[in-house]
Parts: C-alpha cells; sequence; structure tokens
C-alpha cells in the first residue's frame, strides 16, 4: 500500500493507469514518448554528451530502459517532482550509463564518472520546448474535439485570433460575421483548448495547483 | 478561409499568449450565472426568470435594454435594482436572476449609449462579458457579445 501514502492529486491520470496493467501501462508509455521525446532531444543537444549518438536514437534508448523498470514511474510519484524533472534527472544518469558503457566498448576515454556538462541553460531549454510541445498537442486536440462537435469555424476563428494574431474585425469581415459573433466563438474553442492544455500540464506537475504550474513555466520566457 | 496554423511555426510570443489562455483563474461571480446557463435547461431557466422569477420592474427593464431602447438612466436604475436584488437574494436562484439583470444593465449602457456604469474598468469587463455572452441564447446574446467588444476597444485590446 505503498502509494496510498502519497495524496491523491498525485495520482490522477498516470497514477490510476499504473495500477492498470500492462494496457495501462503502455499507455502512459505512449503519452510519455508524445509529450516529453521532444524536450528530451532539445535537452541532449544542449549537453556535452552529443558524441553518444543521434538524439533520436539516444532518447528512445533511455525511455525503453528506463520504462522497462518497474519501478520508474511509481518512484517518480514518490520524488515530489515534476515529471519533465524527474525525466531529466534520469536522463542524465543514462547519458553516463552509456558513456561507461562506450568506454567499456574502448569507444570513449575514461572520464565516465565525470558529470554531463552542458552550454546554456539546459533546464530552461527543456521547459520551453515542453511547452512548444503540450501547446501544440492541446492545439491539436481542441481542434479534433471542435471538427467532432461541427464547431469548424468557432475552431478557425480561435486559431485566426489566438494562433496567428488576426483582429476579431479582420476575421468578421472575412468570414461575414459581425466582430462580437467572432470574439463569442473564440471563446467556445478557448474553453476546449484550455481544458486540454491545463489536462497536459496537471499530468506533469508535481502537485494539483494547475494554475501555479502553468505561471512557473512562463517564467521560463 | 485562412490557411491552417503550421503548429511547428509558433513562436515565443504565441506560445505564451496561448499558455496563458490556459489559467483559470479565480472564480468570479458571473460563473455562477454562466453554470447555470450552461446547465441542460438553461434555456428554460432563463425564459422562466424573465416571465416570473425576476422582480417585475427589472424584467421591463432587461426587456427594453435587450431591445436597445432603454435610456441610460434606466439602465442605471437596472443596475440599482440588480444590486439590491443581490443584497437581499436567499436562494441561490435569486442570486443567479440579479446577476443576469446587473449584467443586462452594465452591457446595455456599454451598447447602447458607449458607457461604463460600473466601477469595473473595461479590461476587466471584457472576459466577463464575452464568458457570458458565451453561454447566453438570442437575443441576449448579441447585446452581451457587443458590449465585450465595446470593453475590449475601451481596454486598447
Amino acid at each position: 500500500m505503498k502509494q496510498d501514502a502519497f495524496p491523491q492529486t498525485l495520482r490522477t491520470w498516470i497514477g490510476a493507469r499504473l495500477v492498470d496493467g500492462a494496457q495501462g501501462r503502455a499507455e502512459v508509455n505512449r503519452h510519455l514518448m508524445t509529450v516529453y521525446l521532444r524536450p528530451l532531444k532539445i535537452y541532449f543537444l544542449g549537453t556535452s554528451e552529443r558524441w553518444l549518438g543521434e538524439p533520436d536514437d539516444v532518447v528512445s534508448g533511455f525511455f525503453a530502459d528506463r520504462l522497462a523498470r518497474e519501478n520508474f514511474l511509481d518512484d517518480w510519484i514518490a520524488s515530489g517532482l515534476s515529471l519533465r524533472r524527474w525525466l531529466c534527472n534520469g536522463f542524465c544518469f543514462y547519458l553516463k550509463e552509456l558513456r561507461r558503457q562506450r568506454f567499456r566498448d574502448g569507444r570513449a576515454s575514461a572520464l565516465s564518472d565525470d558529470p554531463v556538462t552542458f552550454s546554456g541553460d539546459p533546464e530552461q531549454a527543456m521547459d520551453r520546448a515542453f511547452i512548444a510541445q503540450v501547446v501544440r498537442l492541446a492545439l491539436a486536440h481542441a481542434r479534433e474535439q471542435c471538427l467532432a462537435d461541427g464547431l469548424e469555424d468557432h475552431w478557425n476563428v480561435f486559431e485566426q485570433h489566438h494562433c496567428q494574431g488576426l483582429a476579431y474585425q479582420q476575421i468578421s469581415e472575412e468570414m461575414g460575421i459581425k466582430p462580437s459573433r467572432a470574439a463569442v466563438m473564440t471563446r467556445t474553442a478557448t474553453k476546449r483548448f484550455r481544458e486540454a492544455l491545463r489536462e497536459l500540464i496537471a499530468r506533469d506537475a508535481a502537485h494539483d495547483d494547475v494554475d501555479a504550474e502553468i505561471l512557473s513555466l512562463m517564467e521560463t520566457d | 478561409m485562412a490557411e491552417p496554423t503550421n503548429l511547428e511555426a509558433l513562436d515565443q510570443t504565441a506560445l505564451t499568449r496561448l499558455m496563458s489562455l490556459a489559467l483559470a483563474g479565480p472564480r468570479r461571480p458571473v460563473d455562477a450565472l454562466i453554470q447555470r446557463l450552461g446547465a441542460s435547461d438553461g434555456t428554460e431557466w432563463l425564459d422562466r426568470i424573465l416571465q416570473e422569477d425576476l422582480p417585475e420592474r427589472e424584467r421591463e427593464l432587461i426587456e427594453r435594454a435587450t431591445t436597445r431602447d432603454a435610456s441610460i438612466d434606466e439602465l442605471r436604475e437596472l443596475k440599482d435594482l440588480s444590486k439590491e436584488s443581490l443584497s437581499a437574494a436567499k436562494t441561490e436562484n435569486d442570486r443567479v436572476c440579479a446577476l443576469f439583470a446587473y449584467f443586462t444593465a452594465i452591457a446595455g449602457a456599454l451598447v447602447i449609449h458607449d458607457e461604463v456604469i460600473t466601477s469595473r474598468t473595461p479590461a476587466d469587463l471584457e472576459p466577463v462579458l464575452l464568458d457570458l455572452a458565451e453561454a447566453l441564447p438570442a437575443p441576449h446574446q448579441d447585446l452581451v457579445s457587443e458590449a465585450g467588444m465595446r470593453a475590449a476597444e475601451r481596454a486598447g485590446a
């Protein structure tokens, strides 16, 4: 009953699937690959270990290794860290393991215990890449939802206003509607986008205050 | 129709703006009204309060605001009456009825007379009115959404 010692809020989407057997675990793994593959590749490109391999291969190798470990995500829940930070830490260890392996294979010098070093601020780069990825995924999800609900025009107005920066006046002239109607249509699509993005951020957060997590991520910029 | 957005090309400004849309913010008084309107019987509820639940004078003034015939004095009267109703509310229904009257007065003043009759700033009013408009049926939606746009113009959006 170890997991019950942790707040329920930490065991929402991912926690629920971890106790749901192999199928749930596979779903979590797909989620992790979808959300974190790109941010970890960006992170990897900022390290001194780029010589270890192609970013795609190295990050995929990391996921294959760590997600095969029974307790990897249970340990994340116990850590109190955000998921992206937990993955970063695990990835650094993995890079050191790869380096040792290369040394044993005779393909590297004997620096295998030196810490991984970075150019720039790798955590900031990772956070920026995370923001870009979750925003993209939330946009794609909300778009799908709007189309499924017959709200294609609502979505188009949202996209033109919030993604392309067009004013309601301009959008309304093109669509033959009043600017006030365009603003209301945007609101409808915004709700779906907000829900999708908050869900993705909640899955990553180490606590249940999604607003605080969003503000903290926005401070990255 | 505009081209779909290239999601790979979103710049940092757009990403930050989109992130900020996900902030829920604190619960506002108008959210109780939006929630009531969003219920499965929301439209029927609105019809009922406009025929029965609201005090007679408030009903008359709401009608005049919706048809855009209300004078600025009438809209101020509606706002004052709605605030009195809000203070005296005994049930949640009384409260959301009063909120509907209140926001109709604010919206009417903005649309019909281009006046702000509340101490709230236009920047505060814009999201409140647009969120409320989204939950309202016509013709109330038209009035409140136009008011949201007027507030946005005043806020410099």
